[in-house]
């Protein structure tokens, strides 16, 4: 066991370390030239964190010098609830989502060896509960500083505040985190495969306990205020130690008792985006976002909705797109009405809050819809667009396949913008109506026209900014000079059916 | 009588600075199977997709059943096809749902048994109910090969087809273009090889940026033929 997890973790950190050359000759070192340069390069970095770190804490200090007594005090009674809460989320997004995820190389070679489970379980969860358990450390370290430093001008008990509670912290999110990837690997025990929804109760359950015995539950919480007024005892202390050996024992019990050919079928997804390489990763998030829409496919045991049989012409693409949204659900049905709400409540706030008479506040609103974009109003069109294949069959011009494939995501931003704004007191209403449901058709072709090349006016991809900002300004500049709604929607109407046509026009 | 299905007048089309085609000029009968040669990299992709309005020329003309390819008007697309060497399908889609979206696009009648047809024929029949993105080179290759035969256009271009399909699958393929052949309909496909099985009623080679009609009667060793030996 011992020598499995020796060489598994001699691996990753190989690993680790190749990651850390490349990062660092991304941003101009050669960590792999002589040493004096590596050890220039180590100093450089080691300085640069200390006056970081130096700053950051000092910055605090500053900073909770103008934190009122009572909110230090309402702040220190709610860290046990939180430290309770946040293993509770972990534990949550474990559930959906198991922690232990296989590469295609260690598919191949790792898992098919004679390997023990346990020490696969352990290199994982230390490469990837280690170093965001420090950050956590650290973040609690400052948030102790933080509380502490109003009522401690002396900078000794200031430091002393932020030192105990990183200390305290620590052992405190790896066991969380060990005692959370136990439920999760028991989970997956094939004895369990008919029962496992039985264990989102598990979350319900712990609440349920906190609740009725808060001073078992919450006593990571305690710990930490103990630690916050230098007052752990060594009992405390050990028993943090204790518990944190005995959560990493059960992970090592649990984790050696796993079926590893289940693993291994549940990293199919994380082995395909990992092959992609750290560029790719970070780049091709269109590919990363298709992998995960392949493997969401694939794990579906009935396909939602069918195209109907007199489904014919552009009828068909419009079922395509449909099904498309309904096969992937909810997410693509839910996201564009959350996008249309979401924009049309900083709209409405900034035009309650600056006036509708004053033009600074129609600015705002265009800047507003320049930077939060609806995407969802062209996902489809995109996929049509993107298949060039598939787009040899579809002799229809762009507009007329844009209102196809996005007649859906239209409704449902529509739907989305409306609920929102009928919640504000608006003398206009139907005036209102009219343009969101013009605004919203608009931002649809305006990202549009930013996919395909126009063919009329500058031969190229329109970028959104432009049509937002000359067809928003123009309908602004008619609603100002004529004091008019109407004239609003009169002129907004116009620019749609402007570039509608120039959408008619594009080509691929 | 024949009548010239396919017309190219003078094409050329550049990539940046690289010249690719120049001053190509072909012409194509209805009912025929023509074959486009050249060595790897010679531009017969890039000249097949010009023909399919993928790709658009620099300078030239294509005419397909008398219909001029312009960017802006996609009612050429209902003459022509190209089945590229790594034709890509919806995510979302089954292959059968692609044959009936692609059927119900260009209103195809009875489009349910003759897909069935071409599953079996090309053996996808069990992978009807698959998504494509789990297929291989070779299966996606024919499920665009199914899908192009069902929608039936007037002239075919298929890209490298010998090089994905397996050996039953280019017989099958070269009964099925000459089925298409005898409907009054054409293909052209593109080999930097001589391929087995069946024989092209001319043939195109692509050298120099510049295509010659070759007399296929003639042509017995292709590697001569694109050394310019013979």
């Amino acid at each position: 066991m011992i020598t499995d997890f020796r060489v598994l973790l001699g691996i990753r950190l190989r690993h680790a370390k190749n990651e850390a050359i490349y990062w660092l000759r991304v941003l101009g070192y050669d960590p792999t030239s002589n040493g004096l340069y590596r050890a220039y390069i180590l100093l450089f970095w080691v300085v640069w964190a200390f006056l970081m770190w130096n700053y950051v804490v000092d910055t605090v200090g500053k900073v909770s010098f103008a934190i009122p007594d009572e909110t230090i005090a309402t702040v220190v009674t709610l860290i046990p609830p939180l430290l309770f809460a946040l293993p509770i989320f972990y534990l949550v997004a474990m559930l959906r989502n198991q922690p232990v995820k296989l590469t295609a190389p260690e598919m191949n070679f790792i898992v098919s060896a004679p390997t023990h489970r346990g020490a696969i379980v352990m290199t994982h969860y230390i490469s990837s509960v280690l170093l965001p358990s420090l950050g956590i450390a650290a973040v609690s370290s400052m948030l102790a500083m933080l509380l502490k430093g109003i009522n401690n001008p002396d900078p000794l008990a200031f430091g002393f505040a932020g030192l105990w509670a990183m200390v305290v912290t620590l052992p405190i999110a790896l066991t969380s985190a060990a005692l959370v990837w136990s439920v999760v690997l028991f989970k997956l025990n094939p004895a369990f495969l008919k029962v496992r929804w039985l264990f989102w109760i598990v979350p319900l359950l712990l609440v349920g306990a906190a609740a009725l015995v808060p001073q078992v539950f919450l006593v990571a919480g305690t710990v930490w205020q103990e630690a916050l007024e230098s007052r752990l005892t060594l009992v405390e202390g050990g028993l943090l130690v204790g518990a944190t050996v005995a959560s990493l024992a059960l992970l090592l019990f649990v984790g050696e008792r796993l079926h590893m050919t289940i693993i291994a079928d549940d990293s199919r997804t994380y082995a395909r985006i990992h092959s992609l390489g750290l560029l790719g990763r970070m780049y091709a998030q269109e590919l990363v976002a298709q992998i995960g829409r392949q493997s969401q496919l694939m794990r579906k045991k009935n396909l939602r909705l069918k195209i109907p049989l007199n489904a014919f012409g552009e009828e068909a693409l419009r079922y395509r797109a449909l099904l498309s949204m309904f096969r992937l659900a909810p997410a693509p049905l839910i996201r564009p009405v959350l996008q249309g709400a979401f924009i049309t409540a900083l709209i409405m706030l900034v035009v309650i809050f600056s006036g509708p008479g004053a033009a600074q506040t129609w600015i705002l609103v265009l800047i507003i819809i320049l930077f939060v974009r609806p995407r969802e109003l062209v996902t489809s069109f995109r996929q049509d667009v993107g298949q060039v294949f598939m787009s040899q069959l579809m002799p229809y011009d762009l507009s007329a396949r844009f209102f196809a494939a996005e007649l859906v995501p239209l409704g449902l931003t529509f739907a989305g913008s409306l609920a929102v704004f009928l919640l504000y007191p608006t003398a206009d209403v139907i005036s209102g109506i009219i343009l969101i449901g013009l605004a919203v058709v608009g931002l649809g072709i305006a990202q549009a026209l930013e996919i395909v090349e126009d063919a009329t006016i500058v031969f190229r991809r329109i970028p959104y900014a432009y049509t937002v900002l000359i067809g928003g300004g123009l309908v602004l500049l008619v609603g100002a000079l004529l004091q008019s709604v109407v004239a609003a929607v009169i002129a907004l109407s116009v620019v749609d059916a402007i570039i509608a046509s120039l959408l008619a026009s594009s080509r691929e | 009588m024949s009548k010239k299905l396919l017309r190219v007048n003078d094409l050329s089309y550049e990539y940046g600075a690289t010249q690719i085609l120049q001053g190509v000029s072909l012409e194509l009968s209805d009912r025929s199977i023509a074959l486009l040669v050249g060595r790897n990299g010679a531009g017969k992709s890039t000249l097949l997709r010009c023909l399919a309005g993928w790709t658009w020329a620099n300078a030239g003309t294509v005419e397909i059943n008398d219909v001029t390819l312009r960017r802006e008007d996609r009612s050429f697309r209902k003459h022509v096809m190209l089945v590229p060497d790594t034709p890509d399908f919806y995510d979302e889609l089954t292959a059968w749902e692609h044959l009936q979206f692609a059927a119900q696009l260009h209103r195809v009648e009875g489009w349910q048994d003759r897909s069935w047809e071409l599953l079996e024929k090309y053996q996808l029949d069990d992978y009807a109910d698959t998504f494509p993105f789990t297929f291989s080179r070779g299966m996606r290759y024919k499920l665009a090969l199914c899908i192009a035969l069902l929608t039936s256009p007037a002239l075919l271009l298929l890209d490298e087809p010998f090089g994905p399909l397996d050996a039953s699958s280019v017989a099958e393929l070269w009964e099925d273009l000459r089925g298409y052949r005898s409907k009054g309909r054409s293909v052209m496909l593109s080999s930097h090889a001589l391929p087995n099985g069946g024989k092209a009623d001319s043939i195109f080679l692509l050298r120099d940026q510049t295509v010659t009609t070759v007399d296929p009667a003639g042509v017995t060793d292709l590697k001569a033929l694109l050394n310019n030996d013979n």
